[in-house]
């Protein structure tokens, strides 16, 4: 059955069809997991919270976008939330955007990836599933355009395309405060 | 620290690239791990437990209308016992959530209904969490998180489900905030397994417990029944016309806190036959728009739930007629015109005036900013921005009107005491001395605005708080739901919020829309100079002075007039019936010449095009006889409060079948209202081009003084050239 039939079967309750979906997608939960947090233990915790997530959220897919995108984001969400309880005192500091130089390599290059793969989440539709594939489902580019049914040069010029919007993003907000109080040297 | 701060900040961008190539693993080296089996195993065995708890454990019957008047009175069950703060928000979103799912699910498939809770956990903040904003509350609710997450790795799953049920049956309270805006699933992992704060029970105790909640269940069923019968018949709250037999399909109520955006359901076409009344609240944000500008000037064409029609078109100034009297704030303007987008539909144009306030009559006013201090605040595009957006401001007020100043960063602080607009040379110095640093703590940095203002509380003016932020609310779910509430308590002690979002993209865009609308203010995105002028200065009164409160709007559509009605736009302002007459309902503000605009699409009854065909057999046929009727599509009426009025007054008209010309202006609404609609995937639009819109849009720009209509037809061209790709 093709994956949107399987998704509705879930929807009614069918376990057989959920165990199905939940195995398909173990994969790419986890890559996303292990991506978000750089190490094997605590993405294997993220990725059980997002199966559990799943199997409450899966009622309220609408099907009016990609479902791995939508996995993607509830993914993201779970290792964000995941971080933000009190036993993981070690991610208390890391700020999003003024990054403390004394943080230690690792931290700081989490800290990155981690608002890389936020952004994700607010690129349009058609480069936010390019990059999910890409990204979370760990496909090159001639697989993620079988996937998606496009030419592969498509897929290219996306990932081209969304790691242009995605640097402009970072470009633009890390400028260091100005002198000057106004805009334009007018006051 | 400005030094470090380059050097990271040319670091960042110098690893940018290598950071992107890793993680699109473009070496084609995979450096991500197989997972271990017996971790796959375990989550994907514990997926299934949950998916058979939620799904299979509380089935209900499958009735479409029990869906949101169900989920409305559990809430309403609850909320007869108060609890304390913290322990309330975290049961009731358990509860919430265990109950929320289950009715979900037992639908067939198919979008679900607006009112259901959004299927991803909205999560407020960005990776930090300020150590300094950890409140007793805040502690409260990790604790339970953290017993949750253990729990989830070391219990056993049937253990898991009695205390799950537990939970739901203990579950007392949802507070008014939760059920005003839905539920919020933002704890992690609120699955059936999670324990409550009591040590485990016996199997006695859950039986009666699965069994308290059973009947809890079939309680709310037969309520919901009785309440659907009520609404059923409408003839006492409305009765201009007779009404066809209705079947009530559900009320679209208040949404909820969706992801980025407001999550909502677009309007589809209504049948008048299954609900003949509209009813929505004004809304005059233009966020949406400003956003969206940003966005098609930055290269790439806005998410369709960003784009929020009635934004769009409340964003252009609309000459329609003024009301003279202050006593009667606005008049209503109606246009009937054909449909531009499909044959044999027409469009009820509906525009209301707010009179403006001559400056010798301005009142006066004690505006309090609080500006987001933040690191995030950083950018050009941010704090000087808003730096001069309140120095615009300062130069429309009067010299005797007072002015604070308070910041929130890691706390939040007041840098400048009430003071008058006539010192400006002590308020510019303030200003100039802010500088960004730290995470966010808003929850206490409004908090204490609200006071400063109430300080200076001020009963013959206008007292406002304006928040100047990138909307970064980084305090944590539970902190943004005691902020709403905070915000809802504050509101009714007659300080007026505003707020000021700044910054690229759309954090938190529908926090700080909900902020407003619970505030009694209004939401605006200032991403240029120019837009800053827009609001602070060309349209400083309507920013400053509100000349009416929550203003609702009602149409009853005539069914023997017409077949079916969409409201364009307005999702996330939508009403239940019984929320116009009820004076307790907040719903949106007008400012100073501010106008409102509102677009039916309707199909008159006999049309070529009209989809169902007229019922039969319906108990109440369409009263063909009646002349008086025969030349009304409709009834509208209008409520609003004055600023300082708790009760409404109401307003009301006929709309009548009369073709009439629309005004220049009005025409230039439509043409926003359907690029709007081609923006957020609209189907509705038929045949309706880019092209059509922009022609429409300059054949009525008009005079055009401040340039804002050239811009739009500018950005429609842009918008094309996007498409393309």
């Amino acid at each position: 059955m093709n994956s949107d039939d399987l998704i509705r079967r879930c929807q009614n309750g069918d376990r057989e069809s959920f165990d199905t979906l939940v195995r398909q997608h173990y994969d790419i939960i986890h890559r996303i997991a292990y991506k978000w947090c750089g190490d094997q233990h605590n993405a294997q915790d993220i990725a059980q919270q997002a199966c559990i997530k799943l199997a409450l959220s899966i009622g309220q897919f609408r099907f009016d976008a990609s479902f791995k995108s939508w996995l993607y984001r509830l993914v993201i969400n779970c290792a964000k939330d995941f971080y933000k309880s009190p036993n993981q005192a070690h991610n208390r500091h890391t700020q999003a955007l003024d990054i403390e130089p004394a943080v230690s390599a690792k931290m700081e290059r989490n800290q990155y990836a981690r608002q890389i793969l936020e952004h994700i989440n607010h690129l349009p539709s058609d480069l936010k599933d390019t990059l999910v594939l890409v990204f979370g489902g760990g496909l090159n580019h001639k697989q993620a355009a079988n996937e998606l049914k496009i030419k592969e040069s498509t897929v290219s010029w996306r990932v081209h395309e969304a790691r242009k919007l995605l640097k402009q993003t970072f470009e633009s907000a890390t400028l260091p405060e100005h002198t000057t109080d106004a805009v334009g040297g007018a006051v | 620290m400005t030094n470090s701060n380059n050097k990271s900040n040319q670091k960042n961008t110098e690893s940018f690239d290598s950071m992107f190539d890793e993680l699109a693993e473009t070496s084609s080296e995979s450096t991500v791990p197989e997972p271990q089996e017996s971790a796959r195993a375990k989550a994907i065995a514990k997926a299934n437990v949950t998916f058979d708890q939620a799904f299979n454990k509380t089935t209900r019957p499958k009735t479409k209308s029990t869906n949101s008047f169900l989920r409305n009175f559990v809430m309403s069950i609850f909320s007869k016992q108060p609890l304390g703060h913290g322990i309330s928000y975290a049961f009731g979103a358990i509860a919430m959530v265990a109950i929320a799912v289950p009715i979900v699910v037992s639908y067939n498939s198919g979008p679900a209904p607006t009112a259901i809770p959004p299927s991803v956990p909205t999560d407020r903040s960005k990776d930090h969490v300020s150590p300094h904003a950890v409140k007793d509350e805040l502690v409260l609710e990790e604790i339970i998180i953290k017993k949750a997450q253990t729990s989830i790795q070391n219990q056993d799953a049937d253990q898991g489900a009695n205390q799950g049920v537990e939970a739901i049956a203990k579950a007392p309270t949802v507070t008014k905030m939760a059920q005003k805006t839905g539920t919020r699933t933002d704890l992690p992992a609120p699955t059936a397994n999670r324990p409550t704060l009591e040590t485990k029970r016996t199997s006695q105790n859950t039986t009666k417990k699965i069994k308290a909640t059973t009947e809890l269940f079939s309680q709310a069923e037969e309520e919901s029944a009785f309440i659907t019968a009520q609404s059923a018949a409408p003839q006492k709250l409305i009765g201009a016309y007779p009404t066809p037999e209705a079947t009530v399909s559900s009320v679209p109520s208040r949404p909820d806190l969706g992801e980025e955006y407001p999550q909502y359901k677009r309007n589809q076409i209504t049948h008048v036959s299954d609900k003949p009344v509209s009813t929505f609240s004004a809304d005059v944000d233009t966020a949406s728009y400003s956003l969206t500008r940003n966005q098609i000037n930055r290269g790439f064409l806005p998410a369709q739930q960003a784009v929020r029609p009635e934004e769009f078109i409340n964003y252009f100034n609309y000459d329609y007629p003024a009301s003279k009297s202050k006593k009667q704030p606005f008049k209503p303007t109606v246009y009937v015109l054909d449909s531009p987008w499909n044959e044999g539909r027409k469009l009820i144009h509906i525009g209301i005036q707010g009179y403006d306030i001559e400056p010798e009559e301005a009142p006066d006013s004690n505006v309090v900013f609080l500006i987001d201090v933040s690191g995030s605040m950083n950018a050009q595009n941010k704090l000087p921005l808003a730096k001069q957006s309140i120095l615009f401001l300062l130069n429309q007020l009067k010299e005797t009107d007072k002015v604070s100043i308070a910041v929130y960063a890691g706390a939040a602080g007041v840098i400048l005491e009430p003071t008058a607009v006539k010192e400006k040379v002590k308020i510019t110095d303030a200003l100039s001395k802010l500088n960004a640093g730290g995470s966010t703590a808003g929850g206490a940095g409004i908090e204490l605005a609200y006071n400063l203002a109430q300080q200076n509380f001020d009963n013959d003016a206008i007292n406002r708080i304006v928040l100047l932020t990138d909307g970064d609310f980084n305090v944590g779910q539970r902190s943004n739901r005691a902020l709403l509430e905070l915000v809802e308590r504050k509101r009714k002690s007659g300080v007026f919020l505003s707020i000021l979002g700044f910054g690229r993209n759309n954090y938190q865009d529908d926090m700080m829309q909900t902020l407003a609308q619970n505030g009694n203010g209004i939401a605006t995105y200032i991403d240029t100079l120019q837009e800053a002028k827009k609001v602070m200065v060309d349209e400083a009164t309507s920013a400053l002075f509100p000349i009416a409160k929550d203003v609702k709007f009602q149409v009853e559509f005539n069914p023997s007039t017409v077949a079916d009605y969409r409201l364009i736009g307005y999702e996330t302002r939508a009403l239940k019936t019984e929320d116009f007459n009820n004076d307790k309902v907040d719903a949106g503000d007008i400012g100073a010449g501010h106008s409102v605009t509102a677009i039916y699409e309707i199909t008159p009854l006999g049309s070529k095009v009209q989809s169902v065909d007229t019922p039969r057999y319906a108990d109440n046929q369409p009263n063909l006889s009646s002349r008086k009727n025969q030349n009304e599509y409709g009834f509208l009426k209008i409520r609003y409060k004055l600023p300082n009025e708790e009760k409404s007054t109401l307003l009301e008209t006929a709309i009548n079948v009369k073709q009439t010309t629309p005004s220049s202006d009005a025409q230039f609404s439509i043409a926003v209202a359907g690029f709007a609609q081609l923006l957020n995937g609209d189907t509705n639009t038929g045949a309706l081009s880019m092209e059509d819109v922009a022609k429409m849009a300059k054949a009525n720009k008009g005079a055009d003084d401040f340039g804002y209509r050239t811009e739009f037809i500018q950005l429609v061209e842009m918008a094309e050239l996007l498409q393309k790709n």
